[in-house]
């Protein structure tokens, strides 16, 4: 089977085309530019595909994935084949994440046009996150504030939770077992599940609250925020700019590197040292705090981008550790993105 | 020794008369409403010989409360105190222990003025108000965030751009030192165990700002407070912990009105902002004790982040000898240490329903014989820690 996926972000859409699990052909479309000349999706899709034509780059294929980050409280599975109802659902998500939805809905459109009757699926990543009891999920702010915005704490890297879920519900004949399950991504996120369902997640109301990132800030003291603002006298742009962008590992580092760079490129200056001190403890806060809210832990698993890096921190920071234990299972999943993702559209054919 | 204590807020000053190394109460008291006019007349409230009076004065502001203050005191027939002591909440990178006032101490601590602005400036007027009325009294400063100075360079440092933290002094400084080192202290006595040997976590949970402490080696190593106390836990009306981006969102809505927002994260969130009606947590408290999955959704979530922290803290001080409750709800509430001490047997965490229902003396040891962590209630004495401090300060100087 012959899959494209497509992952829409804010500046770009990135394009994976597979034969079942084996990666390709990957592109990536300027959504920055479409905006600026042309306005229609649609156009660039037909000129990149027809560019693939006249190259011999074979982009044939059987169906179309479109990922998405967020799933809203209108979708509660990872997976959906698009029709006409699913597309009045996802309208209906446009006011909580506008500029997101809207895209996709932009792109489903072109697709419909471009490749007439290919079947399109839309994965969620949040859709493994529905269900996070509301004393998770919430923050002590003012009701009525709840009405003007969206206030309730999601995770953002549902997939490779669901995978790290499926990987120790195979693996253990234990009803209710506790899992940490550590995505080590460019924003990594840690979420605690246990029976099945996720209680814990570090991410917030947006992938800004957390771990550190490879940029972005993670937790922070509100009272920073003020601060900022009232020293710097800087508005809320420049502020999320500097949270989501210069921030976490290259705020401390004051160099564009990966969390793969932090640990391989063995530099042993004292702020490559500190960082990676910074990172490790506040997963060992984490991992603390999921087992406080489950009793206990069976099995943490590493995945994510970065998922063999687990094995490296778990040295560090489980050593002489309450997790030091041998009723304690460590995995790590090295599943990519694209392989979880056609595997959810086999799963749904099986 | 006499030492006249003092604890100062915004709009009021506590005082505590006690006489060391005996650590014997004379008296005390709290000046209310001082500052501009409120919809009731500012009094001082004091105590003495279990006697409680109601004194109505104007006090336009510390300086003048002070006065008023050590006007009664003076009638009070007790002797005149031999040194001033002041809790400062903030002490920035300046000061990590207690000092004895003099003029680089005030500038000093004029630079710490931004990093607590409802709280050092009235505390630094008072003690130059002191100086003033009462130039002859040594006055000592003991500072919340010096038992918080040893928190490791890991712990207190934030992920945004070192060269703002640097510029802007950010950093985890943590608060409520003064109480946690006192029942830490407390707990090393009572277990027998060094304090260079003790591990706990210590909860100091009060009726308005609540803190957790992990403790390593008798020494603080983190902090649910962090740069300012609006970080952690879910307090009467602070938020704790929210996602950044919020701050944020919220500061578009309002138009970039910043100290609106920091008005409603300090003084409309929390248990109020959550409950919508009372900042009190013990408001929210059921009629008859049910489980977690049956309690109203704010105490479900205020319970749930204690339990989040104390899960972190357990394992960063791991193997702890202790888990401490102190202050208003953490002394008074026997339901809530029931509920954030549920299902932590993983940790070795067992409490004894009925002890933590009977407390009859403090320091009390609620946990279960099952139990491989003590879990202690201990009652909180700021001001008699603060009064220690001043006397080992005045005993170092003299030997």
């Amino acid at each position: 089977m012959k899959s494209m996926i497509f992952y829409p972000k804010k500046l770009t859409i990135e394009y994976h085309y597979l034969d079942n699990n084996n990666l390709i052909y990957i592109n990536m479309i300027s959504t920055k530019n479409y905006r600026k000349k042309t306005n229609n999706l649609y156009s660039i899709l037909d000129q990149i595909f027809e560019y693939h034509k006249k190259n011999k780059i074979e982009t044939v294929f059987d169906n179309i994935l479109i990922h998405s980050i967020y799933s809203g409280k209108e979708f509660n599975t990872s997976i959906v084949k698009i029709n006409n109802f699913i597309l009045r659902k996802l309208k209906k998500m446009l006011y909580d994440s506008p500029i997101q939805i809207n895209l996709i809905l932009e792109l489903i459109k072109a697709c419909q046009k471009k490749f007439n009757k290919k079947p399109i699926y839309i994965i969620f990543e949040t859709a493994f996150f529905n269900y996070l009891p509301v004393y998770e999920s919430s923050y002590a702010l003012d009701v009525n504030l709840k009405n003007n915005i969206s206030l309730t704490r999601t995770g953002y890297n549902g997939l490779f939770h669901e995978q790290a879920m499926d990987l120790v519900d195979n693996e253990s004949s234990k009803s209710n077992v506790k899992l940490i399950s550590i995505c080590l991504n460019k924003n990594p996120e840690i979420t605690g599940v246990i029976n099945k369902k996720p209680i814990f997640v570090t991410s917030g109301s947006t992938p800004m609250e957390g771990l550190p990132g490879e940029r972005r800030s993670g937790r922070l003291d509100p009272g920073i925020i003020i601060k900022i603002c009232q020293e710097y006298k800087w508005g809320p742009e420049k502020i999320n700019d500097l949270l989501l962008n210069e921030s976490g590992i290259f705020g401390l580092v004051n160099k564009n590197i990966s969390l793969k760079d932090l640990y391989e490129k063995n530099d042993k200056s004292r702020d490559y040292e500190l960082a990676k001190k910074i990172f490790e403890y506040q997963i060992l806060l984490e991992c603390g705090a999921a087992a406080g809210v489950m009793n206990g832990v069976d099995y943490i698993v590493f995945s994510g981008l970065y998922y063999y890096l687990g094995k490296l921190i778990s040295k560090h920071i489980f050593k002489n550790s309450l997790f030091h234990n041998n009723n304690l299972k460590i995995k790590y999943l090295s599943k990519k993105l694209d392989e979880i993702i056609i595997e959810k559209l086999n799963n749904r054919f099986n | 020794m006499n030492i006249l204590i003092f604890n100062c807020g915004s709009s009021s000053l506590k005082y505590r008369l006690i006489s060391i190394p005996e650590e014997k109460e004379i008296l005390s008291g709290e000046a209310q409403r001082i500052g501009p006019k409120t919809s009731e007349p500012a009094r001082i409230i004091h105590r003495y010989n279990d006697k409680e009076e109601k004194i109505t004065a104007e006090m336009k502001d510390h300086k003048n409360a002070f006065e008023k203050i050590l006007n009664i005191i003076n009638n009070s027939n007790v002797p005149e105190p031999d040194i001033f002591g002041h809790r400062l909440v903030h002490g920035g990178d300046f000061f990590r222990k207690p000092v004895i006032v003099n003029k680089e101490v005030i500038n000093e601590l004029m630079l710490t003025k931004s990093l607590a602005p409802i709280h050092n400036p009235p505390a630094i007027e008072l003690i130059e108000a002191c100086s003033l009325i009462c130039p002859k009294v040594p006055q000592i400063l003991v500072f919340d965030t010096a038992f918080h100075s040893t928190i490791p360079e890991y712990a207190s440092y934030y992920t945004i751009p070192k060269k703002i933290q640097d510029q802007l002094k950010i950093k985890k400084y943590g608060f409520h030192g003064t109480s946690h080192f006192y029942v830490i202290k407390e707990a090393s006595k009572y277990l027998d165990i060094q304090l260079k040997n003790l591990n706990a976590v210590s909860c100091h949970i009060g009726s308005g700002g609540a803190s957790l402490c992990a403790v390593k080696n008798g020494k603080s190593i983190d902090n649910t407070m962090g740069f300012s106390p609006l970080q952690g836990l879910i307090m009467s009306t602070r938020c704790g912990d929210i996602d950044p981006a919020i701050v944020l969102k919220l500061l578009t809505m309002n138009n970039c009105k910043v100290n609106d927002i920091d008005k409603l994260l300090n003084k409309k969130s929390g248990v109020l902002g959550l409950s919508g009606k009372s900042a009190d947590i013990r408001d929210s408290l059921p009629a008859k004790n049910i489980n977690f999955e049956q309690l109203n959704s704010v105490l479900q979530t205020y319970i749930w982040r204690i339990k989040k922290y104390l899960g972190s803290y357990i394992t960063i001080s791991w193997p702890i000898n202790t888990i401490i409750f102190t202050d208003t709800i953490g002394e008074e509430v026997p339901y809530i240490r029931k509920l954030i001490c549920e299902n932590m047997e993983f940790f070795g965490v067992k409490l004894d329903d009925e002890l933590n229902e009977n407390i009859k003396t403090f320091p009390m040891d609620i946990s279960s014989i099952k139990s491989k962590v003590k879990i202690l209630v201990i009652k909180t004495n700021e001001e008699l820690e603060i009064a220690r401090n001043c006397y080992s300060v005045l005993k170092g100087k003299r030997s």
